[in-house]
């Protein structure tokens, strides 16, 4: 059994360890590291794998070998990066904390970077973000997630109202069942990124799964690698199973965002829908695209404005106001941004991004205490060069 | 509590943060409005016909049938012709396994190497390629449009002596496919097709009649023929290179029933000529056979321009008499293009 004094030395050593300078450089050669091989792997991943893989998680694993064959070494990954800078940074300043005023400076700038940190956390943790695609003269009250999906399962309507149950994707996989009013739902096979073809031209690399029910009977499917291109979305499939209360099967439906429309099946005499699709966002107003344009510069095709005329409608708050988004003079409403982020359709569809972003203000909040905090310091060291001058002069 | 436990809260937080599970969201909204699912393919005929993002005019007289399993729409054009629309997600199995396919219903043996011209491509990742099979009994049009998700199939199947007859209303719907939000957009003020077209500039020689072209065609000349079929001259850009010379070569020397050049022959490495525009490759050809209906031969002229990412195909054909005589118009003519 270790004594006190024991105790209070082991701590005393991990503190050290963690407050020490030589961590903080360990730690930022590791991110140059990290840094660096992910920006030659978003080549063939692509910007979103590689910020999921590598700067979003614990451990980043690098497939070291070129090829097929699989290879991977663990290396630390952004989040525990990030974390254990936080954690040196704050375990040397509890360990040597001192409030003075030449230490203002300092203090300011650490601050700053640890709330740059920390922003950087919220902002993996809680943004989230989403696309609308309007036509022009077209209404939604609801975004759609431009990689992510869901699988929706909507209970039979009342008075046009609609009940649904959004499982997102993380909750799909083989072997999944999630109980409803009645039923069960069962995922029998589940492919992130998959191709559909007809059966009688699929090849023997296709999956021998079949649908007995709904629209997918008679297609085939193989998995795919993910999609890494930015303006290229998986299509995912999922075999799904209802099972009735007493443990018999209903059948076998093929659901997937390849197969537009959504998919019925039939429990107590009550239709339910399902459907694999982009995961939605609900907003309690809604927006109507009235006016797209986009303006290139004189005789070339290089865009010079995009700009959309929105019409906001809020019927909770009775809101019904017109407003422009255009680049860089985005609109905020309901503690969501909408950017101007594309257009389709020879002009008369807009794509707006929506981004809910918690922590938007701390990176400008941090950058501003930094800043004031090396004025602070560079301040300090003038004064004191001067004084220095004037003594040698005097 | 002591500084250095202080100093792990944050990791605690980001630890706790970054592993809850997502859960199952359960909302009430309104019913999704009928209009966002697939619509239904229109009965009446010559009314716009639509599904999912596409939208076509079906030409008159055109009688529809009920759909197969795979068929988004089929319509009868008297006579053993059939029109086939349908879809299938992603790129269907690509497009040799589909040109192979139908390489089959017409009784020819499937190859390796299957050629589409193609037709269109949009920067969106859309694209529209063609492609034309003839059987001994039955021949096949098709044209498949290649969406970013899914893949449209547009094939005429008729009677091989019969289906040239077919041709212009099958290239009259594929003309009037659009897509379905475009459509729906309210009537703008007329504007004349050709203002969208990238304008370009031709010396156009004397005896040229502007002709209606189609819509892939930035230019279009009629030539005359006098008691002969008249000459048709086009000028088509297209996005990317589009085949290589020899295989584009090829493929004219196909329509004209001329052998298949080896690569040792390949005009690319020949001379070019050099137009206001840059270096061109002028090519002419003549029939060996009689391939026209009055039992004349056929010749076409060509010229391949590569211009950054598009490549301008200007071509004449007609009967091998006509196209001999405006030999030199042509020339001047395709050199004296100056580009958009």
């Amino acid at each position: 059994m270790s004594s006190p004094r024991n105790r209070k030395g082991i701590v005393g050593s991990v503190v050290a360890v963690l407050s020490s300078l030589r961590l903080t450089v360990l730690l930022l050669s590791l991110c140059m590291i990290l840094i660096f091989v992910a920006t030659l792997l978003q080549v063939e991943m692509g910007i979103h794998e590689v910020q999921l893989k590598f700067f979003r998680s614990w451990i980043a694993w690098f497939d070291i070998v070129p090829g097929e064959k699989r290879f991977p070494i663990p290396f630390p990954g952004g989040m525990l990066l990030g974390a254990l800078l936080l954690l040196n940074l704050l375990a040397a300043h509890i360990r040597r904390f001192k409030l003075s005023w030449g230490k203002a400076g300092m203090l300011l700038v650490h601050t700053g970077i640890v709330l740059m940190l920390l922003g950087e956390l919220f902002t993996a943790v809680l943004s989230v973000e989403s696309q609308i695609r309007l036509d022009e003269g077209e209404t939604s009250n609801y975004s759609l997630s431009p990689r992510e999906i869901e699988l929706a399962l909507i209970g039979p309507g009342e008075n046009g109202i609609e009940t649904v149950n959004a499982i997102p994707f993380g909750r799909l996989r083989e072997g999944a069942s999630f109980g409803f009013d009645g039923f069960e739902l069962r995922v029998t096979h589940f492919f992130r990124n998959s191709h559909i073809e007809d059966e009688r031209l699929a090849g023997a690399d296709y999956d021998p799964m079949r649908a007995n029910r709904g629209m997918g009977v008679s297609l085939a499917v193989k998995g795919k690698p993910r999609e890494t291109a930015m303006d290229l979305r998986d299509l995912t499939s999922v075999f799904v199973e209802i099972i009735s209360p007493d443990g018999k099967s209903q059948g076998r439906w093929l659901l997937s965002n390849a197969l537009a429309g959504v998919q019925e099946f039939e429990v107590n005499g009550k239709t339910w829908k399902m459907a694999i699709r982009q995961q939605r966002f609900y907003h309690p107003f809604s927006i109507r695209l009235l006016d797209f344009t986009h303006e290139r510069y004189l005789g070339t095709q290089i865009p010079k404005n995009f700009s959309s005329r929105i019409r906001l409608l809020n019927p909770e708050t009775g809101e019904d106001r017109e407003t422009l988004i255009y680049m860089n003079h985005p609109l905020r409403y309901g503690g969501l941004t909408f950017y101007q982020a594309g257009f389709d359709n020879n002009d008369s569809t807009s794509i707006l991004q929506v981004v809910r972003n918690p922590a938007w203000t701390m990176p400008y909040v941090s950058c501003a205490m930094v800043g004031i905090g090396l004025v602070w310091i560079f301040s300090q060291h003038l004064i004191k060069a001067f004084a220095r001058r004037r003594t040698f002069a005097a | 509590m002591s500084r250095p436990i202080l100093s792990l809260l944050p990791f605690l937080t980001i630890i706790s943060l970054s592993c809850t599970e997502e859960k199952i969201r359960t909302y009430r909204v309104a019913a999704d409005d009928a209009s966002s699912e697939p619509v239904a393919t229109a009965a009446v005929p010559n009314a716009p016909a639509a599904a999912g993002p596409l939208r076509w005019q079906v030409p008159e007289g055109w009688k529809e049938e009920a759909v197969g399993q795979f068929q988004t729409a089929l319509y009868s054009l008297g006579g053993d012709a059939k029109v086939s629309v349908s879809k299938l997600p992603g790129d269907a199995g690509g497009e040799a396994a589909n040109v192979n396919r139908w390489q089959q219903q017409v009784g020819l043996e499937p190859s390796d190497e299957v050629f589409m011209e193609t037709v269109a491509v949009e920067d969106d990742g859309i694209s529209v390629k063609w492609c034309q099979l003839e059987g001994k009994t039955d021949s096949i049009m098709a044209a498949i449009i290649s969406l970013p998700d899914e893949t449209w199939f547009f094939k005429l199947t008729a009677p091989t002596l019969s289906i040239e007859t077919k041709a212009k209303e099958f290239s009259s719907l594929l003309t009037s496919v659009e897509f379905a939000a475009k459509a729906a957009e309210p009537p703008a003020a007329p504007a004349p097709a050709a203002a969208e077209k990238p304008g370009i500039g031709l010396d156009v020689p004397e005896g040229w009649v502007k002709s209606e072209g189609s819509a892939m065609r930035v230019a279009s000349f009629s030539i005359p023929g006098d008691g002969t079929p008249d000459g048709d001259v086009s000028v088509i850009p297209l996005a990317g290179q589009s085949g290589t010379t020899l295989e584009n070569v090829n493929r004219w020397r196909a329509q004209l029933q001329l052998a298949a050049l080896a690569s040792e022959d390949d005009p690319a490495l020949g001379k070019k000529a050099t137009g206001v525009s840059g270096e061109m490759l002028i090519t002419h050809m003549v029939s060996e056979k009689n391939v026209f209906d009055d039992d004349s031969k056929g010749g076409i002229s060509t010229a391949i321009l590569r211009a950054g990412e598009t490549t301008w195909f200007f071509k004449l054909g007609g009967e091998a008499e006509l196209v001999g005589r405006n030999r030199e118009k042509f020339e001047a003519f395709v050199l004296s293009a100056k580009l958009p």
